[in-house]
């Protein structure tokens, strides 16, 4: 019933996509444009939004690498990523890896985008009341064995192998970024949204590794017993209560199970 | 069979993200929002809760950007759902879409589509307008957007397209009026006909907006203030429909709060010149 407007739309879709013309022999012309020149105001208004839409998303990332190359970059992005998602909030979802894979000599702009990526995704991530230092308070020795935490739903871990944070803290402060350096040794940074507002910080490995088991479900007492493999019982001990209350007081934590 | 029209809540505006902390310092005179449904579907976090407190203070529309009511393979049932919920949240005064469509077979264009003026772009519309109000439980509201190419396949006028549409769906009107006149400019028809000839009875919002004039042709930014032959256009929609719920749209080059609302005052005084003069 619908199968010639169906036709259509698929070949005004390929118009816009690609370099498919077969769509102009059923546009009309009028006045001072033909069909070409009508068609490609929708052709550049597609570039154009899905270019703000990144712009937007990728802040950070935009700033850092200028309007030019940004605008060059994101302009080979979208022609070869057709959108997929509804909502044009989800477009870009590939374009840290994507540049990392398109620009392997430029790796720092790659991580930048993944951290722009992941406090975008923190900020209207699913809600989730942080857990209570009180919910602690009346856990026995025995709790305390096999207790596990639920995490934030908004955490990331992001790999860190280049001066990324300080890059990112210096554009956002509107400043001219320092030169991208590799780290001695790679990082992790925690991104995660506490209220309404998205947060991110630096871990050790240790506490890094800590978060990652907490995630898949690993009890409390298991991380401390890690830790105490190497070091002093007393030193295990205060790095895991430090842990504790950072988490809560920064609402990582949102619950037991 | 409830009444076909809600009465109009007043003059409203686009709520934009850049003006939360102004509707949240203090009361405004702007008498309803109108919120993009797409920026709200989304998990948690800071939009839903300013819809929320927006909502505690304003009426709240929902206006769509990505039904893609023209899709010939019929709609998303799951962006249905999604927006079904959104609605059951917020309890908007009513929802709107386009008429148009934004993407096929899985691709998402993210623009507003023109759909060829056909007999076969009708009844697919028509389906799929049902199926969407079936989903939601109300009437649709669809407006009439901006377009800058035209079909060979069209068989009728946009206005007689929307006329149809509004009969067989059983479905409401946005009449955007900015969009009546930058298409009327591109395709080269009389702008005051497609006001005169739109189903009176279905009109249940009026959209106000800026736009580019680019000499050949005019494109719909939202980014400029209304111009004035946007403002006799709406003259005439006001003598003709009377009091209808009308905001204003500005999605670029945001100005202050203040500055819409001293725009949307004029909509104000150009709608209560009109029903002076429908008095006399």
């Amino acid at each position: 019933m619908s199968a010639a407007l169906e036709q259509l739309q698929a070949r005004f879709a390929a118009g816009i996509l690609g370099e498919d013309r077969a769509i102009l022999g059923a546009l009309c012309a009028h006045g001072g444009l033909d069909a070409a020149e009508r068609f490609a105001i929708y052709r550049d208004a597609y570039r154009a939004r899905l270019i703000d839409a990144l712009a937007d998303t990728f802040g950070h990332t935009a700033r850092y690498l200028g309007e030019q190359r940004f605008h060059a970059r994101a302009l080979a992005y979208v022609e070869t990523h057709a959108p997929t998602a509804t909502s044009i909030r989800w477009y870009g979802a590939q374009w840290p890896a994507w540049l990392r894979r398109a620009y392997p000599q430029d790796a720092a702009t790659a991580e930048l985008a993944a951290l722009d990526w992941a406090l975008r995704a923190a900020f209207d991530c699913a809600d989730a009341a942080p857990l209570e230092a009180a919910a602690l308070a009346g856990l026995s020795p025995q709790d305390w064995d096999r207790v596990r935490f639920r995490l934030h739903p908004s955490l990331r871990l992001l790999a860190q192998r280049w001066n990324t944070v300080a890059l990112w803290q210096a554009l956002d402060a509107e400043q001219t970024p320092p030169a991208a350096l590799r780290l001695p040794q790679a990082g992790v940074v925690a991104v995660w949204r506490r209220e309404l507002q998205p947060h991110f910080r630096t871990l050790d490995r240790e506490e890094d590794a800590a978060l990652r088991s907490l995630r898949v479900g690993a009890p409390f007492a298991a991380l401390c017993t890690r830790l105490a493999e190497t070091r002093a019982p007393q030193d295990a001990a205060a790095i895991a209560g430090h842990w504790l209350r950072r988490w809560l007081d920064e609402g990582l934590l949102i619950g037991l199970r | 069979m409830p009444r076909l029209l809600q009465p109009s809540p007043g003059f409203g505006l686009g709520l934009r993200p850049a003006h939360y902390a102004a509707f949240l310092e203090a009361p405004r005179q702007v008498d309803w929002l109108e919120a993009i449904s797409e920026n709200y579907l989304v998990p948690g976090g800071k939009p839903l809760v300013m819809l929320e407190a927006m909502r505690a203070r304003y009426p709240i529309v929902l206006h769509g950007v990505s039904m893609s009511i023209g899709s010939a393979r019929g709609l998303d049932a799951r962006y249905l759902r999604a927006l079904a919920a959104l609605a059951a949240r917020v309890q908007p005064l009513w929802i709107s879409d386009h008429l148009c469509w934004t993407g096929v077979h899985g691709r998402q264009l993210h623009d507003l589509l023109p759909l060829p003026y056909s007999e076969e772009a009708l009844r697919v519309v028509v389906r799929n307008v049902r199926q969407a109000q079936d989903a939601l439980g109300r009437r649709l509201v669809l407006e009439n957007v901006s377009s800058y190419a035209a079909y060979r396949a069209s068989t009728m006028s946009e206005w007689e397209f929307l006329a149809a549409l509004a009969e067989e769906a059983d479905c409401l009107l946005l009449l955007d009026v900015n969009n009546v006149y930058v298409s009327s400019v591109n395709h080269g028809y009389d702008a005051a006909r497609f006001i005169d000839a739109v189903p009176a009875a279905r009109v249940q919002q009026i959209h106000l907006a800026g736009h580019r004039h680019h000499g050949t042709h005019i494109v719909d930014t939202h980014d400029q203030p209304i111009a004035d032959p946007v403002w006799a256009l709406y003259r005439r929609a006001c003598e003709r429909f009377g009091p209808v719920a009308t905001m204003i749209e500005r999605d670029d080059c945001i100005p202050p709060l203040g500055t819409l609302i001293e725009e949307l005052d004029t909509a104000r005084a150009v709608a209560a010149g009109a029903a002076q003069r429908q008095a006399a």
